[in-house]
């Protein structure tokens, strides 16, 4: 609307292309979100391991779910593709490339590869199913009669972020597409006269407001961590988020600039993290006591215990140990189990809470010397 | 809804000369709406402001200020070069009510895909909105699907589409005015959220206002070029004080200590998130520039209070107007109503409030179990049906059409496609025509629209004394198992209460189950019965939502059902005769609405004469038994009422 004079420093920002959305404008830099302790963790953790199998952030309206999960793209470390290939197929691993990628190495023995940006694609509300899975490309159809595949936001989004902002608002056909390619890694297309399939390895990332509505328990399942998100009341804090929201506005990539030691600091911690993510250990006895966690909070199947010790791996390694400690189970319990209880929306007592309490009653029958590590 | 002229004139490339420019009334002449002037004036100094929501039950004149608003607006700020679309519409868009998604985002644009061959994507309205005001009128009866994608613009100050085999983004950097008649309902949360002033302008006139309202209708009718020029004056004073205050606007100081008074007064008040807290201190900063200040004043605080923080106040709906609660206790837990209604002591065995925690004690746990396996084997999941209408979403595209159905121009072009060498070959070779889409009968493709069509329940709670002994936790238990069956589907719920001499609906309808719990939890009770008041203000819910969408409705009662206070005064004799024709009146005229009513009774066997029995019958309802209205029961009565042909 009537538009605030751009800034000269933002100007300059557009130039060096950095820290900016496709359209164009600057994103609020991650470090600089203020609270959201837990927000931010998860992200931070399935950024470093995509198998942990995805982010949903439910809460309030305006306490910067979205903000967070845009901030994260900045934060990620470029990635080794094939170039020309729609997938950005991964070109040392070999197994998981396209037809067309696979085509061209038979051919070649060979591939371009090129470094890229990790993809977070954003699918926004009311998308046809047609965009989101890829189909018939009408241009090249019409005028050369040629039946090419388009490829949709699946094919953009591999080895990639895919967010939904309002995901309970998200309609139920599209829903299932999603849950199907999430859950193979692959997606299949078979429509008008097309018959595709491409690789479609993406973490999901959702957010919405609970009082919005509810969401499906089967799309809840698929996502690896669950954070709740409220309103900071804490009055500094407030004042803080104002004041940094109000500087930033003003002059985007001055602020930025006051943030890129912190950015690059943090960027830096998860690209080690992601290489030191293979070599961490978690040892049996904490294997055991997530398994009894989850057995006394009668989760069903195992999706539970796997993204617990996923997502402990994750945290150890951001933290610079290849070993996992108790207190990261600690740390990753709640937000890994909260959407896996049994569910009754009218239970009064928070899940939160309910997994705290009973992990604080298994963790004494720990070894002393697990315990005594994890306190160290 | 009026269609306005750029709905009309349809395609962009048409737009620009067809169209004689028209004068808005101006925004000087509108009588009266002090604050929402003030309002509109902050926002035209800051659009960082995104726009304003204005109760009024004066639609017809809010309407007007809103389009003088943008008049005052285009002229002096809008920036029509950067935005490279030349729209000479006065700065004003129309947000119809029964707009469709597809124009709303835009759609594949047919004669041009078939001209070019290229795919392309007609500018849909928000769009086009882009740099001008976005006005909606009752803007609380918008579908909640139009209001996301609005509510999203909003928030990213563009419209980003993937539909229809293209994918784009657009501008739509747009000011919101929306007008809403309080007694309609509240507007959607999503749009509350992200527009910066929410402005109660239910003033009533004085009547010299409203002769002065008249007359100038009526000049304005007779001449308008003239009248704008009676107020050219007052405009462009208007306009340099706009253009002055944007200048200082980035200069005004505002204290630290002000901005924690600020973010104390939104936790106090229990505003949600943390957006509404920067929009204070734009309101501030703004009225300060428009004073022209260079600091926040008091006066500044307190009116960003009053048009930022207090209408987002998160007080429920309990803690009603009479008794005033204090803000700092927006909780259920913490509103117990204390103070009861003068009127409610003259009934007789009026007690004191209770607040009874809902119990499912006499409910065995296993039929709960099965009732709700049963459910998930048969129903679960939304409620979905294909709609005739031309409302809904575009969920994909058939070969047989239903009645009024639009063709899917996607899919039409995607079935044609692959026949289109071949047809060239037979009829166009000879004429050389080669670009040209040929489309056959049997290509055509038609949209599928859903809507998602769940069943509102409105669950009307007799919260009377009589309930309060102990029934009212049997009551409760079993609306919760209501509230859980009611998730499963994903259908909509609403809580009325009725107690005293009223009623009044606790809860909105909303698919936030958890909501409804915490507000079942803690309805108050004590009081007479004025049932018939209940089943009022449930019909209204019913008609609202049906403006809203919602296609189905249906009551469920608890009550002891025993009425013993009519709608109209209170007579000592012959209440009982009265009372029962009211009911006898609303029993037909929920038939006439089409809603399904349950009477759940919650009185005990013993002390029972058949009172149940006697309401549901003249309210033409489905009686059920509460010590036997396990889940299944209650269920059961329900499922074999919404199953009704339309569904199957």
């Amino acid at each position: 609307m009537p538009n605030k004079p751009k800034s000269k420093s933002e100007a300059k920002s557009e130039r060096a292309g950095t820290n900016s959305s496709r359209s164009g404008r600057t994103v609020y830099p991650f470090t600089a979100i203020v609270g959201q302790a837990e927000m931010k963790l998860a992200l931070l953790l399935s950024s470093i391991d995509p198998n942990i199998g995805g982010v949903i952030i439910m809460g309030h309206r305006g306490t910067g779910k979205s903000t967070g999960v845009r901030a994260l793209a900045d934060l990620l470390p470029q990635i080794k593709k094939v170039r020309g290939c729609a997938y950005g197929c991964d070109p040392d691993r070999r197994h998981e490339l396209c037809l067309d990628c696979a085509d061209r190495l038979s051919r070649n023995d060979h591939l371009p590869s090129e470094r890229g940006a990790v993809p977070v694609v954003d699918l926004p509300l009311g998308a046809t199913e047609d965009r989101v899975c890829g189909s018939l490309d009408i241009e090249r159809a019409l005028v050369e009669g040629v039946k090419a595949f388009e490829p949709g936001l699946l094919a953009r989004a591999n080895r990639g972020f895919l967010y939904i902002d309002e995901v309970n608002l998200l309609e139920d056909h599209l829903v299932d597409a999603l849950l199907d390619a999430a859950a193979s890694g692959r997606n299949v297309v078979e429509r008008e006269g097309i018959s595709v399939t491409h690789p479609a390895r993406f973490v999901l990332v959702g957010s919405g407001n609970p009082e919005e509505g509810e969401l499906r328990p089967q799309l809840l399942d698929r996502f690896g961590l669950y954070t709740q998100i409220t309103t900071i009341t804490d009055i500094d804090e407030r004042v803080e988020i104002v004041q940094r929201r109000e500087r930033f506005d003003d002059d985007p990539s001055g602020f930025l600039a006051s943030q890129s030691v912190e950015q690059d600091k943090l960027r830096r911690r998860v690209s080690r993290a992601r290489k030191m993510l293979g070599g961490v250990e978690i040892e049996h006895e904490l294997l055991m006591l997530i398994a009894r966690l989850c057995v006394s909070l009668r989760v069903d199947g195992h999706r539970g215990e796997l993204t617990i010790a996923r997502a402990t791996r994750a945290l150890a390694a951001f933290e610079g140990r290849n070993t996992v400690v108790a207190t990261d189970v600690e740390k990753v319990a709640a937000m890994s189990l909260r959407h896996r209880l049994r569910r009754d929306p009218l239970e009064t007592v928070d899940s939160g809470v309910r997994i705290e309490l009973t992990l604080a009653e298994l963790l004494p029958t720990l070894s002393q010397k697990t315990r005594l590590r994890a306190v160290k | 809804m009026l269609v306005t002229r750029n709905e009309r004139t349809g395609s962009p490339f048409s737009r620009a000369n067809s169209r004689t420019p028209r004068v808005e009334y101006p925004f000087a002449a509108v009588v009266g709406f002090h604050t929402a002037k003030r309002a509109l004036l902050l926002i035209a100094v800051d659009p960082g402001l995104r726009g304003a929501l204005i109760s009024s039950t004066n639609a017809s004149d809010a309407s007007l200020l809103a389009r003088g608003f943008a008049g005052l607006v285009s002229a002096s700020s809008i920036d029509r070069v950067r935005s490279g679309i030349d729209f000479e519409s006065n700065g004003v868009i129309d947000l119809p009510l029964n707009i469709t998604e597809d124009r709303l985002l835009g759609e594949l644009d047919l004669e041009r895909t078939i001209a070019t061959g290229k795919s392309d994507l007609s500018v849909g309205l928000l769009a086009r909105a882009n740099g001008q005001v976005l006005i909606a009128n009752e803007i609380n009866l918008l579908d909640s699907a139009i209001a996301a994608h609005v509510a999203q613009c909003l928030d990213s100050r563009c419209v980003r589409v993937e539909r229809e085999g293209i994918g784009a983004t657009q501008d739509a950097d747009f000011i919101l005015v929306g007008m809403f008649n309080p007694s309609d309902g509240e507007p959607d949360s999503l749009l509350s959220d992200r527009v910066g002033l929410i402005v109660n302008s239910t003033v009533d006139l004085s009547p010299p206002d409203k002769t002065q309202i008249i007359d100038r209708a009526f000049r304005f009718e007779s001449d308008p070029v003239g009248f704008a020029e009676d107020f050219a004056f007052e405009t462009a004073q208007l306009k340099s004080e706009i253009a002055d205050a944007r200048s200082r606007l980035r200069r005004v100081r505002v204290s630290k200590a002000q901005l924690r008074r600020i973010s104390q007064i939104a936790v106090r008040l229990g505003v949600e998130g943390n957006r509404a807290d920067l929009f204070a201190l734009k309101a501030a900063r703004a009225s300060a520039a428009l004073g022209g200040r260079d600091a926040v004043s008091e006066d500044d605080l307190v009116a960003a209070i009053q048009l930022v923080l207090v209408p987002r106040a998160r007080t429920f709906p309990m803690a009603s107007e009479e008794t005033n609660q204090p803000a700092d206790s927006p909780t259920p837990e913490t509103t117990e109503q204390r103070n009861e209604d003068s009127d409610t002591d003259s009934i007789p065995g009026s007690i004191d409030d209770l607040i009874i925690q809902a119990s499912d004690a006499r409910l065995p746990h296993d039929l709960i179990l099965s009732a709700e396996q049963a459910n998930r084997r048969s129903r679960a999941g939304k409620r979905f049906k294909p709609s005739p209408s031309a409302r809904g979403r575009y969920v994909r595209s058939v070969i047989n059409p239903v009645r009024d159905a639009r063709i899917a121009i996607d899919a039409t072009l995607r079935a044609a496609a692959p026949y289109q060498l071949r047809r060239r070959a037979r009829t166009d070779l000879a004429r050389g025509q080669t670009r040209r889409v040929r489309i056959e009968p049997t290509d055509l493709r038609f949209k599928e629209l859903k809507h998602r069509s769940g069943i509102l329940f409105i669950l009307a709670v007799d919260a009377s004394g009589s309930m309060a002994l102990n029934r009212m936790a049997q009551a409760k238990g079993a609306l919760t198992r209501l509230l859980q069956q009611a998730y499963l589907h994903r259908d909509k719920v609403a809580l009325i209460s009725f107690r005293g001499a009223k009623s009044e609906v606790l809860l909105a309808p909303t698919r936030s189950v958890e909501l409804a719990r915490r507000l079942v939890d803690a309805i108050p009770a004590g009081g007479g019965t004025p049932i018939a008041a209940g089943i009022q203000k449930a019909i209204e819910l019913a008609r609202l939502a049906r403006l809203r969408g919602s296609s189905q409705a249906m009551l469920v009662l608890f009550t002891d059902g025993r009425a013993n206070v009519g709608l109209g005064d209170r007579r000592p004799d012959g209440i009982a005769l009265a009372i029962g024709e009211e009911l006898n009146q609303l029993g037909a005229m929920l038939v006439s609405e089409r809603m399904q009513t349950v009477v759940v009774d919650t009185k005990s066997r013993f002390v029972s004469n058949g009172e149940g029995e006697a309401l549901a019958r003249m309210l033409r309802a489905r009686y059920v038994y509460l010590p036997r209205a396990d889940a299944s029961a209650v269920h059961n009565a329900i499922s074999s009422i919404t199953r009704t042909p339309s569904e199957n």
